[in-house]
Parts: C-alpha cells; sequence; structure tokens
C-alpha cells in the first residue's frame, strides 16, 4: 500500500491558499502532509488574524474642522454684494491703485496667465496652501462683514458706494489670487499674494467699521 | 462582495432622510454621516495607502467627493456601501497617479528593485521577530498591487470580480496578487 502522502505531489501555496479560504478540512495530501498542513495552518492563522483586524480606525482628531474648513472654502465664493460706506478715505484712489498693482502682480506670477474668469469655482482639490490661507482669515472677514452690515444705516449713501467699489475690487483680486494659487499651489509668491489680498480686506473692513462706530 | 462588507441598515428610510438632509446643506446631518462613517473610511485609506498621513488626506478627499455627490445617492444600496465604494475608487484612482508619477521618475533598475522588495517602497519593514507579528506594519509593507488586492479581499470582503473590475485587471491578476500577498504576510510574520 502506497503513502498518500508521498505518492501526490505536494499543494502549491496557490492551492493552499485557495483551501483555507474555502475553509475546507479535509483534503486526502494535506491529512498525511505535514509540510503542506503546515503552509495551510499558517494560512488559515493569517485569514483568522486578518479578520480579527479593527474595522475602524479613528481619523486624526483634527480631520474634521480640517474637512469643513475645506467644505467651506469649496464653496461657489458668493460674489459679496457688499453693501457699505465712506466718504473722504475710502474714496481714496490710492487704495484700489494698490489692489489694481497687485492683480497685476498676480498675473505676472501666474505660470498659465490671467484668471480665466473672475470668481470661477475651482472644482478640483482645493491645494492645502489655498485651505490655509482662507481659514487665516475667513473668521475674521465674516466678522468684520457682519458688524459692518449692521451698522450700514448710519452711513451715507456716498460712503456706502465708496466701500462697496472697494470691496468689490479686492473680492476680484481674491478671486483671482485662489485661482492663479489652486492651478500653481507651489507658488509661494502667488500665496503672499492671496494673502496679502486678504490683509488688505480685513483692514478696510476694520477701517470701516470703525468709522461707522465713531459717527 | 460578502456578508462581512453589506451593513444593509437597518432604517433606509431614515438614512435616505439623513442623506438628503445633508445634501441640501444641513452641516449636522453631514457631521453625522462623516462621524458614522470616516472610522471605516480612514482605516481602509490607511491600509490601502500605507500611510496615515496620506489616509487622512485622502479620507478628507472621499468626504469632499461624498459631500458633492450625496445628492445623487439615491437609495439602492446602503450609504456605507456607497461611501466605501466611492473610497476604493478615489484611493485605487490616487495610487494609479502615484505609479504613474513614480514610473516617470524611475529608472527600469529602480522599478524593478521596487517590484521585487516592499522594504523599498518607502513603508517600514517590521524590526523585529516580535514586532512582525504586527499584521498591520507586515500589511503596509506589502508591495502596492499586493497590499491592495489583499485589503480589498481579505480585510474588506469584495470578490476577485469586483477588484478586477475595480483595478482594471483580470481576475486572475487578483488572485496571483491576493497568494503572492498572503505568501509575504506570511513570511514576515514568520521571520
Amino acid at each position: 500500500m502506497t503513502d498518500p502522502g508521498k505518492s501526490m505531489e505536494h499543494l502549491n501555496f496557490e492551492q493552499l491558499s485557495d483551501l483555507a479560504e474555502r475553509d475546507e478540512h479535509r483534503n486526502p495530501h494535506v491529512e498525511t502532509c505535514a509540510e503542506c498542513h503546515a503552509t495551510l495552518r499558517q494560512v488559515r492563522e493569517l485569514l483568522v488574524a486578518t479578520h480579527a483586524l479593527p474595522r475602524e480606525l479613528p481619523p486624526p482628531p483634527e480631520a474634521w474642522s480640517d474637512l469643513k474648513a475645506r467644505i467651506t472654502a469649496e464653496l461657489p465664493v458668493p460674489v459679496p454684494r457688499a453693501r457699505w460706506w465712506h466718504n473722504g478715505w475710502l474714496a481714496s484712489a490710492a487704495a484700489i491703485v494698490l489692489i489694481a498693482g497687485t492683480m497685476t502682480l498676480t498675473m505676472r506670477f501666474t505660470s498659465t496667465g490671467p484668471a480665466k474668469a473672475k470668481g470661477a469655482v475651482v472644482t478640483k482639490a482645493i491645494p492645502a496652501v489655498l485651505t490655509s490661507v482662507d481659514r487665516n482669515y475667513a473668521g475674521t472677514i465674516h466678522e468684520l462683514r457682519m458688524a459692518l452690515d449692521a451698522q450700514r444705516a448710519t452711513l451715507s449713501p456716498a460712503t456706502v458706494r465708496t466701500v462697496e467699489n472697494s470691496l468689490r475690487i479686492i473680492d476680484d483680486a481674491i478671486a483671482e489670487a485662489r485661482q492663479a494659487l489652486a492651478e500653481d499651489p507651489a507658488n509661494q509668491a502667488l500665496a503672499d499674494i492671496l494673502a496679502a489680498h486678504y490683509e488688505r480686506q480685513v483692514d478696510l473692513l476694520r477701517r470701516a467699521t470703525q468709522l461707522s462706530s465713531s459717527l | 462582495m460578502t456578508a462581512r462588507l453589506e451593513l444593509v441598515p437597518s432604517d433606509r428610510d431614515g438614512e435616505l432622510a439623513l442623506a438628503r438632509r445633508a445634501a441640501a446643506g444641513d452641516d449636522a446631518a453631514f457631521e453625522q454621516i462623516y462621524r458614522a462613517h470616516s472610522g471605516r473610511v480612514f482605516a481602509l485609506c490607511t491600509r490601502m495607502s500605507a500611510s496615515r498621513q496620506r489616509a487622512a488626506e485622502l479620507t478628507q478627499d472621499v468626504f469632499v467627493h461624498v459631500w458633492k455627490r450625496l445628492g445623487t445617492w439615491r437609495g439602492e444600496s446602503a450609504l456605507s456601501s456607497w461611501i466605501y465604494r466611492l473610497t476604493v475608487n478615489l484611493v485605487l484612482s490616487n495610487v494609479r497617479g502615484e505609479q504613474r508619477r513614480q514610473k516617470h521618475e524611475m529608472t527600469e533598475d529602480q522599478k524593478e528593485d521596487s517590484e521585487e522588495k516592499p522594504s523599498d517602497l518607502g513603508v517600514v519593514r517590521p524590526a523585529s521577530v516580535h514586532e512582525a507579528i504586527d499584521l498591520e506594519r507586515a500589511i503596509a509593507a506589502l508591495p502596492t498591487g499586493a497590499r491592495t488586492v489583499f485589503v480589498l479581499h481579505d480585510v474588506e470582503g469584495y470578490q476577485h470580480d469586483e477588484i478586477a473590475k475595480m483595478t482594471g485587471t483580470a481576475e486572475g491578476t487578483s488572485r496571483a496578487q491576493l497568494h503572492r500577498a498572503r505568501k509575504l504576510l506570511i513570511e514576515a510574520l514568520n521571520r
């Protein structure tokens, strides 16, 4: 009588792996071959250990806030219907010239040329640098806009028109810089320009709220 | 797909209502969906990408996609299945992009090395025999193709025909990668 373990060829790893997956306990060769039996046992142990792995792993604690910030940044940027303010200082053409100048700078630093459309929504993934710059200013700008909106009635129509025009120009510059940075996220100069536009917007809003408060 | 992944919700109508609220801009509803599924999505991204940092980025990408597309989910399948399938597609797309980039950057010799030596992929190889029993780390050290199929099949419960469709390969390739992964893992755990 022949020894089946010796008369049959060893099973290859693929065959043993399939056997383990099908959870077949009886195989004429494996039952008599210590080597194949050991391999089959190892595959089964691996599968048991794999199925015991945790189904969930906690994401980093900041993941939700990061996600919210990114979604906020990806929302279509409403062209702010800035509805405000003042005479003397805000009418200063210098501020407008400054912004117009930086818009030119944005185009110069943009390898792909001028932005294609004002305020266009960036549909591809927002680069981290863009999200980061947006996040730095979003809260402050929102609060200042709310404050200014609440004080609008205290300002003259001429002031309101001036502030509206100024904010529109800055918003256009921001939209242009955002689009340029989205297309070239590694361009630090563009990130700096975007941050500078935001700074100017914050400055404008601060001055406008202070002015309306003082009236 | 096996029963392991078929997490049919007990209340599909409630899930659909929640999704509709989130799609309509209800932040609390969207956060509820995120809290319910982010752990599973992050685990899948971590195992498939072999990097927690990359997994965090991918998880964010997944939920941005979920946020954008939630309005298209009609409840034909469980929300969980829809989200996990979206996760797999996004991670695979990322892997393909990364492979194209590496292919472009590497010489033929380097390519050959990286295919044969998991440690050359930049992931951590278990440092000692005791650490080798850390299955997660051993999975992370697998070559990309083998790791992808192993995670999809043995961890997530997808079948070879589904994996073949998702990865754009033949079923036989999926089977071969699975056996290769199991063999490498056993070797790593016995080392």
